[in-house]
């Protein structure tokens, strides 16, 4: 018993500096991220279908139908996206947020949130 | 003996960290805490009833029918405090906020991490930054607007905490006999306190969050007879003492709600 103390010693003092290393997941986002072929898909599904974000009364105003989608998010002043802020874009911001979560049915995954912030990053072009 | 030196070394390497702090430690260590935070970001509309308005000069129609259309529609908004969920205000004290048509986007401020149930701010500025020359002042981006001024030149004569003008349909049938008003709502009397309704949200370290509301005009005319052409015009500091510009200001917190 008496040669197992220092074991037991050496443990717990191992234990007070563990760190907890979360897994990074390779989301294999493009280097150059598209609006047609890698945001507007997402907003496809889980936004602009009718009774949300599309149709003839889009929710808040705000419609994102293919048609119109990226004159609403770049609208000046509008803040949907903000280039200089990219994480204060209201669309970056709503997909984030836990109180008003967007889609309302609970937060995207993290993979499609990297890809709307690198779009926003690399200016929100309309490519 | 080897065990007792043993359980001695334990003990003592747990005590260590129970060591009562004294006061100056305890002061030193409050200021090297850095409090997590998270952005809170104003989302403001600006409507006409239920009609967002989209341009200076167009007609929009009230939910009652009346006719108003707006030349201008800017307002301060200041002293920001956020109420966490038992009841505790936190303030935001340096950020004041210009209000135009054009900027639906405002940082409200860092806010600590946690649960809230309520906003609240005032509408206009305090003594203290109302009197600043707003060319020289810190504050010189939300100040220096020469339309948000009772004087026509700086240093002002005070600042117009709300500047709504346009015109309304004055008439009591609504038969649409649209004339021009105009309401400089300013002075220490006028610096009007709005409290959100309660609604929770929560700020994430280092993550925005946005309150959305809206700023409806039409709930300016709440209570005043339009068809009186005395009541169409606030225009200068002194008609800010006037009864109507004291009822106009008591309309204020009915202008914003959540969107």
């Amino acid at each position: 018993m008496m040669k197992r103390l220092p074991f037991f010693f050496l443990v717990f003092l191992v234990g007070c500096t563990y760190e907890k290393i979360e897994p990074v997941k390779d989301c294999g986002i493009p280097a150059t991220v598209s609006f047609s072929k890698d945001v507007l898909p997402i907003l496809n599904a889980n936004c602009s279908y009718a009774g949300c974000h599309s149709g003839s009364s889009p929710a808040g105003g705000f419609d994102i139908a293919d048609s119109v989608a990226y004159k609403e998010l770049t609208h000046p002043g509008s803040g949907y996206v903000d280039t200089l802020n990219p994480t204060f874009s209201i669309l970056y911001a709503e997909m984030k947020s836990t109180t008003t979560p967007m889609p309302p049915s609970g937060n995207l995954e993290d993979c499609k949130l990297q890809l709307i912030l690198k779009w926003i990053e690399q200016k929100a072009k309309n490519n | 003996m080897k065990k007792i030196i043993l359980y001695g070394a334990m003990l003592l390497s747990i005590t260590a960290c129970e060591k009562d702090k004294t006061e100056e430690e305890k002061k030193e260590e409050e200021k090297t805490i850095v409090v997590p935070t998270g952005t809170l970001l104003f989302h403001l509309h600006t409507y006409i009833g239920s009609n967002e308005v989209d341009a200076y000069n167009i007609t929009y129609g009230t939910d009652a029918g009346r006719q108003i259309s707006l030349s201008i529609a800017q307002v301060y908004i200041s002293d920001i405090q956020v109420v966490k969920l038992d009841g505790t205000l936190i303030n935001l004290p340096d950020t004041i906020l210009l209000k135009t048509l054009a900027d639906e986007t405002y940082i409200a401020g860092k806010v600590p991490v946690g649960n809230y149930k309520g906003i609240r701010f005032k509408v206009g500025l305090s003594a203290a930054t109302d009197a600043q020359n707003p060319v020289l002042s810190k504050d010189s981006a939300a100040l220096n607007h020469s339309e948000m001024w009772f004087g026509s030149t700086a240093p002002s004569d005070g600042h117009i905490f709300m500047n709504v003008q346009g015109t309304v349909d004055t008439t009591s049938d609504l038969s649409e006999s649209m004339q021009p008003f105009l309401y400089k709502i300013g002075t220490a009397d006028n610096y009007v306190q709005v409290n959100m309704p309660e609604q929770k949200f929560s700020i994430l370290e280092n993550q925005a969050e946005y309150g959305h509301m809206i700023f409806d005009c039409c709930k300016l005319f709440s209570g005043i007879k339009l068809n009186d052409a005395a009541n169409l015009s606030v225009a200068g500091k002194a008609d800010n003492n006037s009864a109507l510009a004291q009822k106009i200001a008591a309309n204020v917190p009915l202008m914003f709600r959540y969107e």
